[in-house]
């Protein structure tokens, strides 16, 4: 969507989805043990992840994202950050959290679908569609917007933002895992996003 | 049955046997584990007797205590000290409709019961007070970890054993007696039981220990501290559980020494307007700060949107290394814009641009010469829409309007910021901005409720106010997910939040070389990757040659590369000690986590059919 023949010939000496931070982190790794190779770990390779919270278990790739849980006015949250858009204005970003009853304006799993599905002008919901994961029957939508990005600093203009919602139920309360990406670039991280659904264990029903 | 019977008969009269039921502990002696001050205060003022010979001689039983009870007892008497307190909070709270309505005296009431009980009580009391006290109180309070969590004797602590083996205090270091103010209990309710006051505890030499030095946050909050000495009152401390004495508390503005300043201070009449307005309509809880920050530093405020760098609304110039320089506050009187379609089909938008000449030559490209950058140019039209008066000049380059009341919310971010800084609250500065942005938000939503409507925002805050009212998960994801990028990076993807940060910092026992390798890299690649981020997007809008944009994108990397082989022939030095650096982000999770509980205080506060038995 963003592209055009002057920016590919711009960018073509820059590898267009490296990150720069996981390439800058191996730099540095190298450069501390100057015997070792630098070749990146296959994006195959898999990790668990836990939260210190023990919220819930999840497999992560092993290089590109780092996971760190807080706690905010919503209750913990845990979150995923993983390589940056090409345009630097937002990076790909799993967050978890578990709805219950003490969260701040509490909906039922049903009612928050269906706030969260509600469409205005530049904000296009897809149809809700059942996902089958291990840990239970999932309910999972696209929201797409338009938004001038960054907020606060020049030059600031509109990126459309792609986010995969799940909604997983457990008992009345309910887990809700997003993806943020750009919509450039959203189906890179289709298959790692459903990867980590369908690992979703929540550590109470292992 | 019966074999059974007289196997275990013959097992108990065996010599040497186990002997369970025959079992007495022995009589507490105080002389080999000697009680704490909160230990004795508990067991004299509830009908014990501490014995010269060192038993604890429980008065109406007639006996002396067992040295297996001593826990039990010790957290069972704690435990009805917490309900006393919360049974005497509660009879000045339910005085009224609404904690918000509490009048001054009622609120201090409850403050200092909080303040004698505290350390009695668990973290779930604690977190439900919390709002009551500033963050420098809370930063003193939260120095005495909970001691008495539940009524189990499990989570108990025992008291300070201070045994002749054990090791004598280092004698090296001075020892300072902590400083305790009594306390006068300003509630009396009979009905409620026996209340008896507390007494100052007797600190003994060997349980006191070494104040630590101030830090330099410390420092500067004294130095900021201009009208009246600290009165935030002493904590209690007893010699085992909170033996270091609290640092120098900031002054305390009141709001009527705020608005004496301000209708005084050196400041323009538009200057004067907004601090006036924050001072009003700014959220409980920054109030202290705002007060300190303006009246301590004196904030210059500029409007002059070529003098907030990158920052398209309001920027702040703070030269710390030159503190006899006051700082400045620069605010945008609007942004300057540029529409354009992006694809066939596609609707036009409008890309918002910096106006400051600085901003453009770290791009390495020069300002496009629009016409709403010359404040010479006459516009060719003036409309009304959603950025305000909006001037259009003949070029298609227009100039929004911010409103007063937007300024003032982003005036109020800004010198939360730098009062932030000031006192030593920035270590992380997404936990600092996080603070802030609730500040502002809180802000809005204010004058929202109050005018009915949201116009006195431009667009891009609107869309942010409305998301973090109405869909705050997705709202906050999405915020975090920009400032996690390249473009931004208040939001550091390696370190995480604070606490985060910290733990891992203590886990690992990082290298501190190392980290200064990995940071400097980093921060080179994200220059690069920042600055190819935004040259591609003024690509887009068809604001640059794209020639100039791929020698400036040369340039970067080539920048990037100089600096990766400069850094790892020579990495750089630690910049800050690990201690600081920890002392620094467990201040940054304490208003991350004040932030956190603000905004969920005010999500409660709005939830319709709000009830208890929920």
């Amino acid at each position: 969507m963003r592209a055009s023949p002057i920016l590919f010939v711009l960018l073509a000496a820059t590898p267009l989805h490296a990150d720069w931070l996981l390439d800058s982190t191996r730099a540095a790794a190298a450069a501390s043990n100057p015997g070792q190779a630098t070749t990146a770990v296959p994006a195959t390779d898999w990790v668990p992840y836990e939260p210190p919270s023990r919220l819930f278990r999840a497999d992560l790739p092993s290089e590109g994202w780092n996971a760190y849980e807080e706690e905010d006015a919503l209750g913990p949250v845990v979150r995923a950050f993983g390589p940056d858009d090409p345009s630097g204005a937002l990076r790909a970003t799993i967050s978890v959290r578990l709805i219950d009853r003490d969260t701040p304006n509490f909906m039922s799993a049903k009612d928050a679908v269906e706030a969260m599905r509600q469409s205005r002008s530049g904000r296009e919901v897809s149809a809700v569609r059942p996902l089958r994961l291990p840990v239970g029957l999932a309910r999972v939508f696209e929201i797409v917007e338009a938004r001038r990005l960054p907020v606060d600093f020049g030059p600031s203009s509109q990126v459309s933002l792609h986010q995969y919602v799940a909604v997983i139920p457990r008992g009345t309360d309910y887990f809700l895992i997003r993806l943020v990406t750009a919509r450039s670039n959203y189906l890179d991280f289709r298959e790692d996003f459903v990867r980590f659904l369908r690992s979703f264990r929540p550590i109470g029903t292992r | 049955m019966t074999c059974v019977v007289i196997a275990v008969c013959a097992l108990l009269a065996t010599p040497g046997a186990p002997r369970a039921a025959a079992y007495i502990s022995p009589a507490y002696d105080a002389k080999i584990a000697p009680l704490d001050d909160l230990s004795r205060e508990l067991l004299t003022g509830n009908g014990y007797a501490l014995n010269e010979d060192g038993r604890v001689w429980d008065k109406i039983n007639e006996s002396a205590v067992a040295r297996d009870d001593m826990p039990f007892l010790l957290s069972r008497l704690a435990s009805a000290r917490r309900l006393r307190a919360l049974l005497q909070i509660n009879a000045v709270i339910t005085r009224y409709d609404s904690e918000k309505n509490l009048t001054p005296q009622d609120k201090e009431a409850v403050r200092e019961l909080v303040r004698q009980n505290w350390i009695v009580f668990g973290i779930v009391p604690r977190r439900d007070f919390r709002p009551y006290f500033s963050l420098q109180e809370l930063e003193s309070l939260d120095r005495i970890p909970p001691r008495f969590e539940k009524m189990s004797a499990v989570l108990m602590t025992d008291p300070a054993i201070d045994s002749p083996t054990a090791a004598p205090p280092p004698t090296a270091l001075p020892v300072v007696p902590a400083t305790v103010k009594p306390w006068l209990p300003t509630l009396s309710t009979p009905e409620l039981g026996v209340f008896r006051p507390w007494t100052p505890p007797v600190v003994s030499s060997a349980a006191a220990v070494t104040a630590p030095p101030p830090s330099p946050a410390t420092i500067a909050v004294a130095t900021v501290a201009v009208v009246t000495p600290p009165v935030v009152p002493a904590i209690a401390t007893t010699t085992a559980i909170t033996p270091a004495p609290q640092p120098p508390a900031p002054a305390v503005l009141t709001a009527a020494d705020y608005e004496e300043f301000v209708a005084n201070g050196p400041y323009s009449k538009e200057g004067r307007a907004l601090l006036e307005l924050i001072g009003k309509r700014a959220p409980d809880f920054c109030l202290p700060l705002l007060h300190r920050t303006v009246v301590g530093l004196i904030p210059q405020i500029v409007f002059d949107g070529s003098r907030t760098g990158a920052s398209l609304r309001a920027g702040l110039v703070h030269d710390v290394a030159n503190p006899l320089t006051p700082p400045t506050i620069t605010l945008s009187p609007g942004p300057v814009m540029v529409s354009v379609k992006k694809g066939l089909f596609a609707e036009r938008s409008d890309t918002l641009l910096p106006e400051s000449l600085q901003a453009w030559s770290e791009l390495g490209v020069a300002r496009p010469d629009l016409d709403a950058f010359a404040t010479e140019k006459t516009p060719s039209s003036v409309e009304n829409g959603p950025w305000g008066s909006v001037r259009v000049y003949p070029d298609a380059s227009r100039r929004g309007t911010y409103s007063t009341f937007e300024q003032a919310g982003e005036l109020l971010e800004q010198i939360l910021l730098l009062g932030l800084a000031q006192e030593g609250f920035n270590s992380s500065p997404y936990a600092a901005r996080r603070w802030a942005r609730t500040a502002r938000l809180l802000f809005s939503a204010r004058l929202q409720e109050e005018f009915g409507q949201v116009a006195f925002l431009d667009p891009d805050r609107r869309t942010e106010l409305g998301g973090w009212r109405d869909r705050s998960a997705e709202e906050d994801d999405l915020t975090i997910a920009s400032w996690a990028g390249s473009r931004v990076q208040i939001y550091d993807p390696r370190r995480g939040p604070p606490l985060a940060e910290r733990a891992r910092n203590q886990r690992q026992d990082s290298d501190c070389s190392r980290e200064a390798l990995v940071a400097s890299l980093v921060e080179a690649a994200r220059r690069r990757a920042r600055r190819v981020g935004i040259l591609e997007t003024l690509i887009e809008v068809k604001l640059i040659d794209p020639n100039s944009a791929k020698e400036s994108a040369k340039i970067a990397e080539a920048e990037e590369a100089t600096a990766r082989a400069r850094l790892t022939s020579s990495p750089p030095a630690c910049a800050t000690s690990s201690t600081d650096r920890a002392e620094g982000l467990r201040r940054s999770g304490l208003i991350a986590a004040e932030a956190a509980r603000v905004e969920r205080a005010w999500r409660e506060s709005k939830r319709e059919g709000d009830s208890h038995a929920r």
